[in-house]
């Protein structure tokens, strides 16, 4: 089995395109989770939880707004929590259809070994993730950390059992695009560290048109624009 | 995220399994995954600490590992868990005091303190890694100063950890990965840096961050620190992965002479280290009692 899962790194409104958790609602159906981190600013908090909520409900998945320095121990949490949940939901469908209870149905501090089988599932999925950052001009002075952080998230992953492979797409692109290809899917840090150099603050947050992009990308592997 | 949005002050929460009300009293905290309430059974009036969440395996695991160390001193005793309209809860005795992170605003402490709850962190955690254990997100919010039963109390087992397993929950400052010093792994390494971070805050009487510091800014900053060499040495040590056991770490800390040699049997240890708690607490008390008043 491969779990597939889009991971939204943000700290502002999209403002341009459609409405971003139309498109979340659309990867969903097409079996991918769509989680977001929204990154708070002390001073300007132009970020509402709202949209960031509103895009993790509509993807079927998790969210959380963080300040700055615990950027890269949530995207970690969000990631496993998220892959917990999903698969969480599918033992429990397949508990219900024999049993005819789930989970649920059991006293919670008897519910241990069910947690811990599907942790153990969890770690030996195949794990495909894209990142969409935003790149937008407020992002400027968080990149280097965005960057640490997702190379902290592929060099954990190395622990689990299963493969795991990340792919970054930058939000808005080069030259007027609304998104980027900055690396595709790979499990090689050396490899991942190259290509994040390319991560370059510029314009606006057209976040509904990257959802978008990492949707065909991770369902027909067609490369956005790849610099 | 967790919300609180069906959570108010007053409001009861009843348990779907052991039938048990709480009527929520007071907000003590705010976490990642969930919420801390003081709350009161309705049954008797008990008061207890109440953590809710609508991520219900971070409890089940919490519970079990509370519970699994429930035998070692300086954890809280468990309650009962149960579930209230899709949100799973936790009922835990309530500590009533501070955790270390009020002393640290309130200013710098003595390094004597410092070492002295060093010591029972490297005690205690080492308890844990017998048991087979590492507790990863160890930092001064997880550790409170019982002040009622003068105790030190680990508030926070969500993050017990099969020893060599990856760290999945971990705070950057004290993570000794985000500063570049070492794996994220759980091991002993990995909890002597946390706790010499955690010594280093009390000490310097604010906190780092690697985003915007490096390690070398930190050993710095405790090089120029006013505390004996004895003190410096193990903390640099300790920042820089240099003990391999947490027995080494305490050790070292106990050499510097500042109080009574552990006698080697576990059970008198552990009441030497209780009397310690009690110390540093006295210790504690009179700095913040003497910070208030200046
Ligand atoms: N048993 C208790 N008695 C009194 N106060 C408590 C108790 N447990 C927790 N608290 C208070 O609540 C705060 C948050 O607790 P805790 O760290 O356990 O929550 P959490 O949701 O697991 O947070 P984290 O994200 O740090 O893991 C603590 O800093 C402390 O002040």
């Amino acid at each position: 089995m491969e779990m597939k899962q889009i991971l939204l790194i943000t700290d502002g409104r999209s403002n341009v395109g459609g409405d971003p958790a139309r498109a979340a609602a659309y990867a969903a159906q097409n079996g991918i989770t769509v989680n977001a981190v929204g990154i708070i600013d002390g001073d300007n908090d132009v970020l509402s939880s709202d949209e960031i909520k509103a895009i993790a409900l509509a993807g079927n998945g998790t969210w959380q707004m963080v300040p700055l320095d615990m950027l890269s121990a949530t995207m970690c949490t969000v990631t496993y929590r998220s892959m917990h949940n999903t698969l969480e939901n599918i033992v429990n469908a397949q508990v219900k259809k024999i049993v005819g209870s789930d989970m649920l149905d059991i006293e919670p501090a008897m519910r241990l070994p069910l947690v811990r089988y599907v942790d153990t599932l969890a770690d030996e999925t195949l794990l495909r993730c894209v990142i969409l950052v935003d790149c937008s001009n407020s992002m400027a002075v968080k990149l280097k950390t965005a960057r640490a952080a997702i190379l902290d998230l592929l060099a954990s992953f190395k622990a689990r059992r299963a493969g795991s492979n990340l792919a970054v797409i930058a939000f808005p692109g080069q030259s007027g695009s609304h998104y980027q290809m900055i690396c595709p899917f790979t499990d090689d840090v050396e490899l991942l560290k190259g290509y994040l150099n390319e991560l370059k603050h510029r314009g606006n947050t057209p976040t509904a048109h990257a959802i978008n992009a990492a949707i065909s990308y991770i369902l027909n592997d067609e490369q956005p624009l790849f610099v | 995220m967790f919300e609180m949005e069906d959570i108010h002050l007053g409001s009861d929460i009843c348990g779907r399994w052991h039938n048990r009300c709480y009527e929520v009293l007071k907000l003590l905290g705010r976490g990642g995954t969930g919420s801390v309430f003081l709350a009161r059974r309705v049954d008797d009036g008990k008061k207890v600490a109440l953590k809710i969440s609508c991520e219900g395996e971070d409890l089940i695991y919490e519970y079990h590992s509370l519970t699994d160390m429930a035998c070692l001193s300086m954890v809280p005793e468990v309650i009962e868990l149960d579930e209230w309209h899709g949100y799973t809860f936790l009922v835990l005795e309530y500590i009533e005091g501070y955790d270390l992170s009020h002393y640290i605003r309130a200013g710098k402490c003595s390094y004597a303190v410092a070492v002295h709850l060093g010591c029972i962190l490297a005690f205690l955690m080492s308890k844990v890694w017998q048991k087979g254990y590492c507790l990863t997100d160890i930092k001064p919010e997880n550790v409170m100063v019982d002040t009622a039963n003068r105790r030190i109390i680990s508030i926070d087992w969500s993050s017990l950890t099969e020893a060599g397993a990856t760290v999945k929950e971990f705070t950057p400052t004290y993570d000794i990965a985000s500063w570049g010093v070492g794996q994220r792994m759980a091991d002993q390494r990995y909890m002597v840096f946390a706790i010499s971070m955690v010594m280093m805050v009390l000490i310097m009487g604010k906190s780092y961050s690697p985003v915007n510091v490096s390690i070398d800014e930190v050993l710095a900053d405790i090089r120029r620190a006013k505390c004996p060499i004895g003190v410096k040495n193990i903390l640099i040590a300790g920042l820089k992965g240099g003990y391999d056991t947490l027995q080494q770490f305490y050790n070292a800390m106990n050499a510097l002479d500042m109080y009574d040699q552990p006698s080697g049997n576990d059970r008198i240890d552990e009441i030497i280290n209780i009397a310690l708690a009690a110390a540093a607490l006295f210790a504690f008390l009179s700095i913040a009692n003497w910070l208030t008043l200046i």
